[in-house]
């Protein structure tokens, strides 16, 4: 909400300067975006008069001007416009000037002849024809004789010389959407009462009731419509200092008819219509929901389909406006409207805000209506347009209103202890204290008992229980006078599963061991899924999605984590960067059942690592994975053989814990590489964190072995295709008790070996806890490990 | 010639360089047949009466010469460490050998602050989940369908009554209906917001929330605590202000600044030269959504805040591009080791 200071200053007394106003506003709850000065982006342009005229001696298009700038010696300025003309009005930026365009004018010579500055055009006072006439046309800027005056700043005579105070007004607080509100807050703020306008107007002896009649069908959006009719209109420009406030708020002044309903409603927050009476067919303004099919072309000239959810204003022919939100084309104000129909009304918000983001449609009035306004609010604004009316001469009040409310207009009271204002904010403040805080804030109270009864405001639509009121004495007393308490902690007495914990264990051996942490949205599209090359019927594909996405490619909650690092790595191999181990913490969204049907979909925390070529292979990933594992959950993890085709199908493994299956490891596919963009190797493990369950055992105290142990190595000859997973656990299910630990050191192919074999070297760890072993006792678990990996893999003990 | 021998040795231990030539001395001088000890079985050749004094001065002369050949020795070994030693200088400022250093990212670095100190004060981590119901996200927090503060977030809907939900509120509501006060908790976590993506917008961000419900609390408990949190976390001497705000789930509601930790408040272009920093929103939680979370608003009392993660990590590391945090490019991402 932009607020003119000199506009706010009609209403209340500032002494302080700006700044501190703004700073008192603030710490009253009143957000001051910005003080916005008086255009910076226009310094040092004047009007200048055109005395003389001559030609330039050595340049056909070139123009010598004299200009009077209200100075006492004329300055020259040579110009290349055509359209100048000796005693035009013209803007002229002088030596050292800025304009809104961002050029700086400096004086210089113009093929020979001094040229203290530029005679400017309204294309670079970045002007339009709706703003000034003649803007858009092709020269210089020709001001009006009425307008301006030699020396005159340009920024007066374009009213852009006002300061303005920006507001970022709080859903809350529809009612500081308007000058008025600002100024009570101002007052309320800096300790002064605020001088409100008091409408008051003559109306002639007829009765409204024979030039307009209301119907309101649908009294459930539209609890209030008020109206009033203006005869004799004259249609004319608004008088200077109305424009000037319009303009300094923003709004393009029109005709004094129309800028009285602008005014209206930048002033009291109440969006206001005029119709031209000779438009209502019927003279009968009737306001009911649209009827299907039905269609209106607003006063900005489209067409506008509608649906049953909008509200309308119609006359006995159809449509004339769209409820809160524009008039209809036929029905607007013209240069020969003799007879004018203000309509104020209050409009359901809920539906404005409906029916705006239905149609596309924000306005000043949808912005106002949507946030909600007060049924009383359309009465004084109704009356003001009325003075206003007659302030400017711009028609006569016909008497009497009409009035169709069912909306009950009385004061919200509202009962509060000290005890429990002073209970919520921590402070021990007396009742008289609080009276004063409150009548600050406009709300009358009295002390009933040990009671404050307090009269809410109508225009107070957010207030409405005890907690409200402890908020006003807060804001008014001061947020800083509140002192700073420091409360006993008393802990939370239910067990709680701190949920980072395992994942900071992860993250933290990952950082140490090169991995940087990265963070990707939670969305997927299904063409990340195409370049997985999964299938239509992929369970990935079952995913939750989103009604209003930011595109198609961020449709969906994602439901795995592997095309977001893909992409990831892609990116950083385009910069350059080859080394990569990443990681990422993240939830995967997984629905039970599409539709939801009320249903929230799974969400599983999991884990995804990458690794490229240049910073370790399958089983540097893979070793990762295992320390990491161990380190949080203190489980092994096995591996075996297999996974999603989107990994090489040579290089991939399902991973599990305790039997279960916790994610999957592989390099990725060359042809999903490429899909990708990535021209290298890249592994990628990922792991649904939900799936490991069952708390890290508590470590317990094993005696050191006091007896030494004995190492027995043996080389064995097998398929190519034989797993060492699956040997070693062969090794450890056959050895006898005594065996300690069996570990893979090393594998040979050679031709002597012969294609397709290789030998396997195993080092066994033997120990006894009960006495030093003898060869004996070892021999017989040796011997029982032979026979199982001839047996189970027809192993050959290496000559 | 005893007399002699001694100077002997002393001069061939002298002149041997190497462990060889000291064991060839030592057998020729020590050994089973060497000199010294055929000094001692020259005594059978003497008369009686002379072999003790002889024998007492051969066996001075052995210890003189095992003394004389041990100090060799441990010279001999003190030049071969030095010389080792010398030979195995290292260029210590040759790389270390570990692999470098990664780095957790940014946003989790500054929610580890975060959190440590509110763990410290006794609050305990919750979380909640991210794909959410209408009526934890909006309705239970004060915000009816159709309400204007609807506007004030932006919401992705998956269906009419559930949505990705647009702050951590909804995991208070899930943590109020499911645990009896006292309650101390904040919850991390991404939230969700139809924001198209810029500078300084992105439709997915970080938050840390904390609800703290007992009886009796007060909004200067609300100050004492966010105070405490501040200094902790920017320094001791920053100074903290409480402005009204509003959020349609507090009541009464606060924007708090910080004095800019790099300036101190005197203003730098962090503050944007207001030497002030807005750094969360906060209030009093309203009786209605108290009482919404079947806990009696005439009993109990509390307060609420929120803290963009997002922000707190740009102002931090002078970030002035939020897309920077979700492009994981390890030339940004290893800034933070």
């Amino acid at each position: 909400m932009k607020v003119p200071y000199r506009w706010l200053q009609d209403y209340v007394q500032i002494d302080t300067d700006i700044h501190t106003l703004a700073d008192a506003l603030v710490m009253t709850g009143n957000a001051v975006e910005g003080i916005l000065p008086p255009r910076e982006d226009c310094i040092n342009v004047v009007v200048g008069r055109i005395v003389k005229l001559e030609k330039h001696p050595d340049a056909d298009k070139l123009q010598i001007c004299q200009i009077d700038i209200g100075a006492e010696e004329p300055v020259q300025i040579v110009t290349g416009a055509d359209n100048v003309f000796e005693g035009a009005l013209v803007p002229a930026a002088l030596h050292n000037s800025i304009l809104p365009s961002g050029m700086h004018i400096k004086k210089g010579k113009l093929r020979g002849v001094a040229s203290n500055g530029m005679l400017c055009s309204g294309e670079e006072l970045c002007l339009k024809e709706g703003d000034y006439p003649g803007a858009e046309v092709y020269g210089i800027l020709i001001l009006r004789e009425e307008d301006a005056q030699p020396g005159q700043d340009i920024r007066e005579v374009m009213m852009w010389d006002d300061t303005v105070l920006d507001f970022e007004v709080g859903a809350n607080r529809p009612d500081c959407l308007s000058v008025l509100g600002v100024a009570r807050e101002a007052a309320a703020a800096v300790g002064v009462k605020p001088a409100l306008p008091a409408p008051t107007f003559a109306e002639n002896d007829e009765n409204v009731a024979d030039y307009i009649k209301v119907t309101v069908q649908d009294p459930d959006l539209c609890p209030r419509y008020m109206a009033r009719a203006i005869k004799n209109v004259k249609i004319g420009p608004s008088p200077k200092w109305m424009q000037q406030r319009l303009v300094a708020a923003g709004v393009r002044p029109i005709s004094n008819i129309v800028d009285i309903t602008n005014f209206v409603m930048l002033e009291m927050g109440q969006p206001m219509h005029a119709f031209d009476a000779k438009d209502i067919h019927g003279d009968h303004i009737i306001v009911r929901r649209a009827a299907a099919g039905e269609s209106i072309i607003t006063l900005d000239g489209k067409e506008r389909a509608l649906s049953e959810n909008n509200l309308l204003i119609c006359d006995e022919a159809g449509p004339i406006g769209i409820a809160g939100i524009m008039g209809g084309e036929n029905s607007e104000i013209k240069e020969d409207t003799a007879t004018v129909i203000f309509e104020s009304a209050k409009f359901m918000y809920g539906n404005i805000r409906k029916t705006s983001r239905e149609l596309g449609m924000a306005t000043e009035a949808s912005m106002r209506f949507s946030k909600g306004i007060d049924a009383t609010v359309a009465e004084y604004a109704l009356n003001r347009a009325c003075q206003l009316v007659e302030m400017l001469g711009a028609g006569e009040v016909v008497g009497g209103y009409v009035d169709v409310c069912c909306e009950d207009l009385t004061a919200k009271i509202i009962r509060v202890t000290p005890a429990y204002i002073n209970g919520r904010l921590g402070t021990e403040l007396g009742v008289e204290q609080m009276v004063e805080c409150l009548e600050k804030a406009y709300i009358d109270t009295t002390v009933e008992g040990d009671e404050l009864v307090c009269v809410i405001p109508r225009f107070r639509t957010d207030m409405d229980g005890k907690a409200d009121i402890s908020e006003e004495v807060a804001r008014i007393y001061g947020y800083d006078n509140i002192p700073e308490h420091q409360a006993a902690v008393h802990f939370m007495l239910d067990e709680m599963a701190d949920p980072d914990a395992k994942k900071d264990i992860m993250r933290d051996y990952l950082c140490a061991q090169g991995y940087f942490e990265c963070v990707t949205y939670s969305f997927m599209g299904m063409q990340d899924l195409d370049k997985l090359g999964v299938s239509d019927t992929d369970p990935l594909r079952k995913a939750v999605s989103i009604i209003n996405p930011l595109g198609d490619d961020r449709g969906y909650m994602r439901t795995t984590l592997v095309p977001a690092m893909l992409e990831v790595v892609a990116s950083n191999l385009n910069y350059k960067t080859d080394v990569l181990r990443l990681f990422e913490v993240s939830r995967t969204f997984l629905p039970e059942q599409l539709p939801l049907n009320g249903t929230l979909p799974e969400e599983h925390p999991a884990i995804i690592l990458a690794m490229t070529e240049d910073a370790g292979d399958f089983y540097a990933l893979k070793g990762d994975v295992e320390n990491m594992l161990l380190a949080a959950y203190g489980k092994s993890v096995r591996f075996a053989g297999g996974g999603a085709n989107y990994w090489h199908p040579g290089r991939k493994a399902v991973l599990s814990v305790d039997g279960t299956v916790i994610g999957e490891m592989g390099e990725v596919h060359p042809a999903v590489a490429e899909n990708f963009g990535i021209g290298k190797r890249v592994t990628v493990a990922v792991i649904d964190l939900t799936c490991i369950t069952g708390e890290k055992q508590v470590h317990r105290y094993a005696p050191i072995p006091r007896f030494p142990a004995i190492e027995r190595d043996i080389a064995v000859v097998v398929a190519e295709d034989t797993e060492a997973g699956a040997m070693l656990d062969c090794i450890r299910a056959n050895g006898g008790k005594y065996l300690e630990q069996a570990a893979l050191f090393d594998i040979y192919r050679s031709a002597a070996l012969g294609a397709d074999k290789k030998s396997m070297a195993f080092s066994m760890r033997f120990r006894s806890a009960e006495g030093t072993l003898s060869d004996e006792q070892i021999q017989k678990g040796m011997e029982q490990i032979l026979a199982a990996l001839k047996e189970q893999f027809g192993a050959e003990l290496r000559a | 010639m005893m007399e002699t021998m001694i100077v002997e040795i002393r001069a061939a231990l002298e002149a041997a360089a190497t462990d060889e030539a000291l064991q060839e001395l030592r057998v020729k001088y020590l050994g089973k047949k060497g000199l010294i000890t055929g000094l001692m079985k020259n005594m059978r050749d003497l008369p009686q009466e002379e072999r003790p004094a002889y024998g007492s001065k051969v066996n001075a002369l052995r210890s003189e010469a095992e003394e004389a050949f041990a100090a060799k020795a441990e010279q001999m070994k003190a030049a071969a460490l030095e010389q080792r030693l010398a030979a195995e200088k290292l260029d210590v400022t040759l790389p270390g050998k570990a692999t470098p250093m990664g780095a957790l990212h940014p946003l989790n670095q500054v929610y580890r602050e975060v959190r440590d100190i509110f763990t410290g004060m006794g609050f305990e981590v919750v979380e909640g989940p991210e794909v959410e119901f209408d009526k934890y996200n909006f309705e239970m927090l004060n915000i009816p369908k159709d309400h204007p503060a609807r506007d004030m977030q932006d919401t992705f809907y998956v269906s009419e009554d559930i949505v990705v939900r647009t702050h951590t509120s909804p995991v208070q509501v899930r943590t109020m209906l499911k645990h009896e006060p006292p309650i101390r908790v904040i919850c991390p976590g991404r939230v969700y917001r139809t924001d198209d993506v810029d500078a300084t917008h992105s439709p997915v961000f970080n938050q840390v929330e904390g609800l703290y419900i007992d009886k009796g609390v007060t909004f200067a408990d609300l100050k004492g605590i966010l105070g405490e949190f501040l200094r902790k976390l920017y320094g001791q001497s920053t100074v903290t202000k409480f402005r009204p705000g509003f959020f349609p789930f507090t009541e009464p509601s606060a924007e708090v600044d910080a004095s800019c930790a790099l300036c101190h408040g005197k203003g730098c272009p962090a503050c944007k030269g207001a030497g002030m920093i807005e750094v969360l929103g906060c209030g009093m939680v309203h009786p209605r959504v108290i009482e919404a979370c079947g806990l009696d608003p005439e009993v109990y009392s509390g307060f609420a805040f929120g803290l963009g993660l997002d922000r707190l990590t740009n102002i931090k590391y002078g970030i002035t591009d939020i897309r920077l945090l979700y492009e994981n490019d390890v030339r940004f991402l290893s800034q933070f080791v």
